[in-house]
């Protein structure tokens, strides 16, 4: 139930951020890295359902997944997240949903071999574009 | 009314996170060296131990990215659990213990120096260490990349023990590690000098003195605990020599009674 944590996180930063600091918040944006293997669904029933009877509750907010790209820094080829962890295992794929870094402990360049991967795009979660009232 | 977009202000949502998770931590004690090889991680495993010993609350954290070891010197195999507050670390003797180590198991962790920090803030973003009075850091050596970045993010009520063999070598090393946390503000609680075979004081002793920082003691170079290969049981381990010893250190320091 790592989404769980993650929605928890996401509403309370907001709530600390904006709301106690007497802005309402009107929408907001998140971004899901497709490293992180959330569970899109999820997330939005979580987040809609932990900002009911919050400052929050009435925010229109979307939640996208951001594609990842990876880059192997040894021959510079550029690898889509599909293609990099199609032949790992389910636990291996676990541990990266966890740290997303850790894709270079269990997946190679598929052009060269190397483990010298750097994740240039979809990592983690943002949260972005958040509009805000002053209350 | 005004409408504000805060565009650029793209937000992670993790340094709240942990900021939440460490408010619930007393304590932290960060082990330190500079230099590889002085037994700080059997020291950082031990201390974690003999305060779960003691009855406080305490949390073992790996920050070695590179050569994790605490999963190997306390036996642990266990995955941390899922929960609802988060990734739920493992335990042994009531210590809790947290490491990429865990995840990895024998896989390389080719990890860049940004990887690094990304990789040690979801670590903390995600554990739930619960309430402690003492999380212990196990600091890789060096002052790279997982110091600089737990330095940065464990910022209140901390300090550093650190750890020197009897080599010259070491303690010169030691002594750049020493001025890089004071320069960083972090708390010197002490230096020890471990694998000391004839105890007498020395040139880290002087070093002690020289920085004005406490000096802790000798921890002295046990057998049973040289080879961890030979798997001690985490309950032997703080009934040794160089438990005791430490036990003696971490009373002069006043991290336990």
């Amino acid at each position: 139930m790592h989404e769980f944590t993650i929605a928890q996180g996401i509403v309370d930063f907001l709530r600390e951020t904006y709301s106690a600091k007497g802005y309402r918040i009107t929408s907001f944006r998140i971004a899901l890295g497709e490293l992180s293997m959330f569970d899109k669904n999820l997330i939005i029933g979580l987040v809609r359902e932990l900002i009911k009877g919050t400052e929050l509750e009435g925010a229109k907010f979307t939640v996208s997944i951001e594609e990842a790209t990876i880059k192997c820094e040894s021959c510079n080829q550029i690898h889509t997240f599909k293609e990099l962890t199609k032949a790992l295992s389910n636990d291996e794929k676990e541990m990266i949903h966890f740290i997303p870094e850790l894709i270079s402990s269990f997946a190679r360049c598929l052009s060269c071999g190397s483990r010298d991967l750097k994740i240039i795009t979809g990592r983690g979660v943002m949260v972005t574009d958040i509009a805000v009232k002053k209350a | 009314m005004q409408l504000r977009k805060h565009k650029e202000e793209i937000t992670d949502y993790r340094d709240y996170l942990i900021k939440k998770r460490l408010s619930r931590i007393s304590f932290t004690v960060f082990v330190g060296s500079g230099k590889g090889g002085v037994g700080k991680s059997l020291i950082a495993a031990t201390t974690g131990l003999l305060l779960s010993n003691f009855g406080l609350r305490a949390a073992l954290l790996d920050l070695d990215m590179h050569g994790p070891s605490s999963s190997m010197i306390l036996n642990i195999t266990e995955l941390p659990r899922e929960e609802k507050e988060g990734l739920s670390p493992p335990s042994v003797d009531n210590l809790k213990v947290m490491s990429i180590g865990l995840f990895v198991k024998e896989a390389p962790l080719p990890l860049s120096g940004e990887a690094k920090r990304e990789a040690l803030k979801e670590l903390l973003a995600i554990t739930d260490f619960g309430h402690l009075d003492y999380l212990i850091v196990d600091l890789p050596p060096g002052t790279g990349d997982e110091s600089l970045a737990a330095i940065n993010l464990i910022t209140n009520n901390r300090g550093v023990i650190l750890v020197s063999s009897p080599s010259l070598l070491s303690l010169q090393v030691v002594r750049r590690a020493a001025i890089f946390f004071k320069d960083m503000k972090v708390k010197i609680i002490g230096l020890i000098e471990n694998m000391v075979i004839n105890e007498r004081l020395g040139e880290t002793y002087k070093l002690a003195e020289e920085l004005g920082i406490p000096f802790l003691g000798y921890i002295p170079y046990d057998m049973r605990v040289a080879y961890v290969s030979e798997k001690i049981d985490p309950a032997e381990l703080v009934k040794t020599e160089f438990a005791e010893a430490l036990k003696k250190a971490l009373m002069k320091a006043k991290i336990i009674d």
